[in-house]
Order: C-alpha cells, then sequence, then structure tokens
C-alpha cells in the first residue's frame, strides 16, 4: 500500500512539475495558429513565445476622434431602443461592444445624459450574459454622480471594461472577449467614417487610414475564436476591409529613444506617413457600414 | 480503490492549477491603481511565465496619446518584469532593463503598430500587464 502511494506521489510531482507547460496551455486561445508553429519543446532553451494580440480601447478612439475637431452628432450611434433585439450570447457580446464604443463617443463630448442612457443599456445587456455584477447599482450612482465630470466617468467607464474583461478571460469566456473587442473596433470606426462622409476633414482621414495598423490585430483576435459563427461571417468582411486597408501605403521610420529615468518617461522619437486617397477612404467606410449593419 | 486513488490525485492537481491560474487574476485586477491617472485601455494582459518563455503583445500606440505599462507583479524569486517594445521593423525602441520600475510612460512620435515583448530574467511567474493613456496636454510629469 505505501509503495502504490509512493508511486502516486511521484507522479503528482511530475505532473506538477509540468505546471506551468499547462496553465501556459490556458493561454494558447489568445495566440495565433502562425505562433503556435513557432512554439518549440520546453526542453529547447530557446525561449518560448506567446502572442496576444490587443485591439484600440473605443474610449481611446473617441478621444482621438474629438481631436480631429469632429463635431458629435448622436444619429451614428445605435438606438439604445434596440437593446431587447439581442437575444444570443454572441449579438449580445458585439452589441455590449457596440454600446461601449457609444458610452465613450457621449463621455468624450461630455453628453452625460446619453451616457447614462447607454451605461444603463450595458449594464442590462451585461445582466443577460453573467456580467452584470460589474455594473452595479453602486456604481451606477456614480456614474450620476459624477455626470459632469468627464474624467471620472471615463474612469468608471475604462475600469469596468476591463473588470469584464478580467472576469471573462479567468472564466475562460475568450470568445465573448473577442466579440466584444471587434463590435467595439468597428462602431468606433463606423462613427469616425460616418462624420468624415459627412464632413471630410483631412485630420480625420488620416486617423481612419491609421487604423490599417489596428485591422490585422482585429483580425487575429476575430481567428482566435474560430468556432463562434458570427466571428466567421465577420471575418470574411473583416478580410474584405484589409483589402482596402491594403491600398493605403505606409513609411516608417525610426530615430532614436529618449530615457528620462528620474521620470520613468521614455520619449520615442519616429515617423510614418500613409499614402491614401479619398475614394479609399468611402470604400472603407462602405464596407465598415455594412459591417457594423450586420452587428446591430 | 485504484480508481478512487487515481481521482484523488487528479483532482487535487487540477486545484494546484486552478490556484495558479487565479493568483494571475488577482494580481492583475488589483493592479488598476497603479495606471492612475491614466485610463486602462480596457483589456488586461496576463500570462503564466515559465523560465525561458516571452509573453508578447501587438498593439498600436498612437503619436497623440501618452501611454503607461505596468506592469503588475514580480516572479516567484522576486525579479520584476522586463520590458521591451519593438517597431515595426522588428527594432527595439525601448527596454526597461536598466530600471525595472512598476511602471514606464512612454510617447510615441508616430502612431504605428508595436509589440511588447515581457519575460523574467529568471524565475517563473504570472506576468501581467496594464497599459494606460492619457492626452498629451493632460501629462503633467
Amino acid at each position: 500500500m505505501i509503495r502504490r502511494w509512493g508511486l502516486w506521489s511521484v507522479l503528482l510531482l511530475l505532473l506538477y512539475s509540468c505546471g506551468g507547460k499547462t496553465t501556459s496551455q490556458l493561454e494558447e486561445n489568445m495566440e495565433s495558429s502562425e505562433e503556435r508553429k513557432e512554439q518549440i519543446s520546453p526542453r529547447d532553451k530557446a525561449k518560448i513565445e506567446k502572442m496576444i494580440y490587443s485591439i484600440p480601447s473605443p474610449v481611446q478612439a473617441a478621444l482621438l476622434l474629438e481631436k480631429t475637431g469632429a463635431r458629435f452628432d448622436n444619429k451614428y450611434m445605435n438606438p439604445v431602443s434596440k437593446v431587447s433585439s439581442y437575444q444570443t450570447s454572441a449579438q449580445i457580446a458585439l452589441n455590449i461592444g457596440v454600446y461601449g464604443a457609444d458610452l465613450a463617443y457621449t463621455n468624450v463630448y461630455k453628453k452625460h445624459v446619453e451616457a447614462l442612457k447607454y451605461f444603463s443599456t450595458i449594464q442590462k445587456l451585461g445582466d443577460k450574459i453573467g456580467i452584470g455584477y460589474v455594473f452595479t447599482a453602486d456604481l451606477m450612482k456614480r456614474f450620476e454622480i459624477n455626470q459632469n465630470d468627464q474624467d471620472s466617468l471615463i474612469a468608471i467607464t475604462t475600469d469596468s471594461f476591463t473588470e469584464v474583461h478580467s472576469y471573462l478571460k479567468k472564466n475562460n469566456q475568450e470568445e465573448l472577449i473577442a466579440l466584444m473587442l471587434v463590435g467595439g473596433w468597428i462602431e468606433a470606426l463606423y462613427i469616425s467614417c460616418q462624420i468624415w462622409e459627412a464632413n471630410p476633414n483631412k485630420a480625420l482621414a488620416i486617423l481612419i487610414a491609421e487604423q490599417k495598423f489596428s485591422l490585422n490585430d482585429v483580425i487575429e483576435v476575430v481567428k482566435s475564436s474560430p468556432k463562434v459563427p458570427e466571428l466567421s461571417k465577420i471575418l470574411k468582411d473583416l478580410n474584405e476591409l484589409l483589402r482596402e486597408f491594403n491600398k493605403i501605403r505606409a513609411s516608417y521610420a525610426y530615430e532614436k529613444t529618449e530615457l528620462k529615468k528620474e521620470k520613468k518617461l521614455a520619449v520615442i522619437e519616429n515617423q510614418t506617413k500613409l499614402a491614401f486617397n479619398n475614394d479609399t477612404i468611402k470604400r472603407i467606410s462602405k464596407i465598415t457600414e455594412k459591417i457594423r449593419n450586420s452587428i446591430i | 480503490m485504484k480508481k478512487i486513488t487515481l481521482l484523488f490525485w487528479i483532482v487535487l492537481w487540477a486545484i494546484f492549477q486552478e490556484n495558479a491560474a487565479a493568483q494571475c487574476d488577482e494580481r492583475a485586477s488589483s493592479c488598476l491603481p497603479k495606471l492612475k491617472p491614466f485610463n486602462s485601455n480596457g483589456q488586461y494582459y496576463r500570462v503564466q511565465l515559465v523560465e525561458n518563455e516571452i509573453g508578447k503583445i501587438r498593439l498600436v500606440f498612437n503619436a497623440n496619446l501618452v501611454y503607461r505599462i505596468a506592469s503588475c507583479n514580480k516572479s516567484n524569486n522576486g525579479n520584476n518584469l522586463i520590458i521591451r517594445i519593438f517597431d515595426m521593423n522588428g527594432k527595439q525602441v525601448f527596454s526597461n532593463e536598466s530600471d525595472t520600475a512598476n511602471f514606464w510612460d512612454i510617447q510615441f512620435g508616430a502612431t504605428a503598430q508595436y509589440t511588447i515583448q515581457a519575460n523574467y530574467s529568471s524565475g517563473s511567474g504570472c506576468a501581467a500587464l496594464l497599459i494606460g493613456y492619457l492626452s498629451k496636454d493632460k501629462y503633467t510629469q
């Protein structure tokens, strides 16, 4: 009997010593298939890489949109009245992303009454997929109390979405994360494109063209959840969008990095130039509209 | 009896694994205050690293914002996370190797795609990062 327990103890130790690798496997869905192929045996002392693709936040997109001088127009947002039409988890997650981008847009433009409506709509949708606990009554109250303090509202919004991200990741619901991120990215791009169509200006066109850099990462996030039919459909449309974005030529040059150690600040001096014409932006706008309308 | 014993050990092992992952989650969530006054980009990045492993995040940094990269934890032998940033050409444009502080603020001259690379010089553990941003006009340091 003692011998048998001894054998099991050895087995346990062997399993536990492999623990790092097994825990790492939880992260596998964050990696592209290409990256996985690049991985090598842990026995090899060369470094093993784990890739995560990141999508710009809708709040960041809204802040940059405001800096171009674009004006607020609520007709570009997804009406909150549509909330009851989202029934499946995928529809709900996609539209939490969409409404999240609309919320960011209202927050940045200080449209506090509308912001509250969108925050409350996200809370309703969140309840349906088990993330309502983040958007508690206390949080809603904080949102209301701080409705004239833009910085607080943005902080509440971004912290809430970070918490949602954390929760879903902990529960291995990476598909919902992917759906939310993609919904938010598309809605933010849609709003920028619509404003540009109504009133074209160069700064806004550049902001849209810069999404060229993000689109590859959006596609990788979508590819990481191949079993979600809604994402497979979006992937097809994103590839169409990619073909248009690929017509934008980018040149990049790095100069130097200055480290200010006492301030913990690094200033990287580099430049990017984008070459494109308005027709490309128009086509990007049309494809984005098509994708967005298929989501909402 | 054999089957029960096997089941016991499998359950015990699963609990160990679950605890390791949960620990990684906990540390990331409690890291948000390190970003203030920057706004979180809404995502948190965590990966369990064993020796010789590197976590990579590919993302776009915008020239009109200032970013804060906050490191949330240490390796099991007390090492801070080493963070390097590479540009689209694969050139290293930043490294905190000379000062692995809890956070670094970074301004980019160009909006472009970058890759953050994170690893421990030795030891293993959860590597968790948060990334925040702030308008340049609000950045006063």
